[in-house]
């Protein structure tokens, strides 16, 4: 019934129907980008939807479109010679129709994000202090210089940023990584954002700081009941924030669900392959990792078929050269947990059980 | 509007703005056209820095984007392109003298070439070399100005 409720509604885009749509609710986004050596499929058909005060995490290699996800849910491609498709409902509103003025309301506002990379994203010119009392006064014109800067202090402190009162006015360049990490969550958060998009917020930490950045934003997630969605490439961060997991790659979900069920009991194959070769602490060191064959495929010139097929090891499991020209669709195993590959699902289970559970 | 000419400002400040008007306009077009160029050749540029991106996610306004982030962050190399333009400006505008009949340092500077006066050619050399020395030290401290991270020591 979902469905047919989808499908007619994809005629007539724009219709604030308010169906069920979640709190974000992205259904079937599409982002390309022409370019002179064709056209650069980044985001290929992602469809998902969180509630409040839950967390997904978005795993994959560079290049699987994750960022690009990311910063279409915020419209930032708008402006860009980027062809985007599908729905991104969030609160009852789709934000791919909604006009520019208003998708600018809600972007640091209802919602925000912390990018990856803050010494390049944030101004060299401005101090730490005068660029989060700009996103709070954009939002908020009636707030005071002062009182915005006390409350850039208050945030900076919330971080966990020693002294804020005299850093406030520092500039970027004066902030270590860490804390310019912070900085920029700080800025992420000045207005309560409902939905908090965070774009590998650790990457370039190092663990003691990573730790606490995701104290940080669990403790923030729980005072504001936000919604997060995590960006990363780091499946130690997922495993430990988020309530569920959407794995891509070459620009497409190939596993989605819940954690545990991703974690633990992983269907595809490239999702095996990526939890086999992380290192384990707890374990008697092996003589190598396992790392996937391979590399990341172009999002120009896209495998057909399965695009993971280059690279997988199971593809003599199906018959013929159906992995070489069909793409598998995301099926759902039942459970809630979807994965895109040509095996059956009791196969895999086989193969999980005898192959890579043991690997884990 | 008067024909230009040349009204030394102690005698009529009236006259006297009224006088450089047009060369001032003439002299501003010659210079804007390569300015206007450069800009946005830096500008360009500039908007496809990351800083850029996060204050579009911050929501800030497109008008404020371009002006506040991106047009302070191209203006170091404008400065750098102005502060030498405006040495070699003080050293005299030979043809804009020319056309609205000033007798300026460049109609001095070229009178004393034909005429082989060389104690003129000197002293020309001279303040037009300081003119762009001083313009220089001038731009080395407006960096500093702009861009924070720039030390002056």
């Amino acid at each position: 019934m979902e469905q047919t409720k989808l499908d007619t509604r994809k005629g007539d885009p724009g219709k604030n129907t308010g169906a069920d749509t979640g709190f974000l609710d992205v259904r079937d986004l599409k982002v390309h980008f022409p370019t002179d050596d064709g056209l650069v499929r980044a985001v290929d058909g992602i469809s998902f939807r969180i509630e409040r005060g839950e967390t997904i995490g978005i795993v994959g290699e560079s290049g699987s479109g994750k960022s690009v996800t990311s910063q279409a849910i915020l419209g930032l491609h708008r402006r860009s010679r980027a062809q985007s498709s599908g729905q991104i409902w969030l609160d009852g509103e789709d934000l791919m129709t909604v006009d520019d003025e208003r998708l600018r309301e809600l972007r640091g506002n209802k919602m925000a994000m912390i990018f990856q990379d803050p010494l390049s994203a944030m101004h060299p010119y401005y101090t730490v202090g005068a660029q989060i009392v700009e996103a709070i006064r954009v939002h908020h014109p009636d707030t005071s210089k002062d009182a915005a800067k006390k409350r850039a202090i208050d945030l900076l402190g919330l971080v966990g940023i020693p002294s804020p009162a005299r850093r406030v006015d520092q500039y970027p360049h004066e902030f270590s990584g860490g804390m310019r990490q912070r900085a920029m969550i700080a800025m992420a958060l000045s207005n309560d954002p409902a939905l908090l998009i965070a774009d590998e917020p650790t990457t370039a930490l190092d663990v003691t700081v990573q730790a606490q950045i995701l104290d940080l934003m669990r403790k923030l997630q729980s005072e504001f009941d936000s919604a997060i969605i995590m960006i990363t490439h780091d499946l130690g961060v997922v495993a430990e924030m988020a309530d569920e997991i959407l794995v891509m790659y070459g620009g497409k979900a190939v596993e989605h669900g819940a954690v545990d069920n991703v974690f633990y009991e992983p269907q595809h194959p490239y999702a095996w392959g990526l939890l086999t070769s992380m290192p384990r602490l707890d374990r008697a060191r092996m003589d190598r990792l396992n790392p996937v064959p391979g590399n990341p495929p172009s999002l120009i010139n896209i495998p057909p078929g399965c695009a993971f097929h280059p690279r997988c090891t199971y593809q003599s499991e199906v018959p013929g050269d159906v992995c070489r020209t069909v793409v598998p669709d995301l099926l759902d195993d039942g459970t809630s947990h979807l994965t895109r590959c040509h095996i059956p699902t009791a196969r895999r289970e086989e193969i999980f059980l005898s192959d890579i559970k043991p690997r884990l | 509007m008067p024909i230009p000419a040349f009204t030394p400002l102690t005698d009529n400040p009236v006259m006297w703005a009224q006088g450089l008007l047009l060369p001032a306009v003439t002299l501003a077009m010659i210079f804007a056209a390569s300015y206007v160029r450069l800009t946005r050749a830096y500008m360009l540029e500039t908007m496809s820095e990351d800083y850029i991106r996060t204050a579009r996610a911050k929501g800030v306004k497109e008008s404020v984007v371009i002006r506040k982030h991106g047009l302070r962050a191209a203006l170091t190399p404008i400065v750098t392109a102005a502060g030498m333009d405006l040495g070699g400006l003080l050293g005299g505008a030979v043809i804009t003298e020319q056309v609205f009949s000033f007798r300026g340092l460049g109609y001095t500077a070229v009178r004393a070439i034909t005429e082989t006066d060389l104690p003129v050619i000197v002293g020309i050399v001279i303040m037009a070399s300081s003119f762009v020395v001083i313009a220089n030290l001038v731009v080395d401290v407006l960096y500093g100005v702009i861009d924070p991270r720039v030390r002056l020591t």
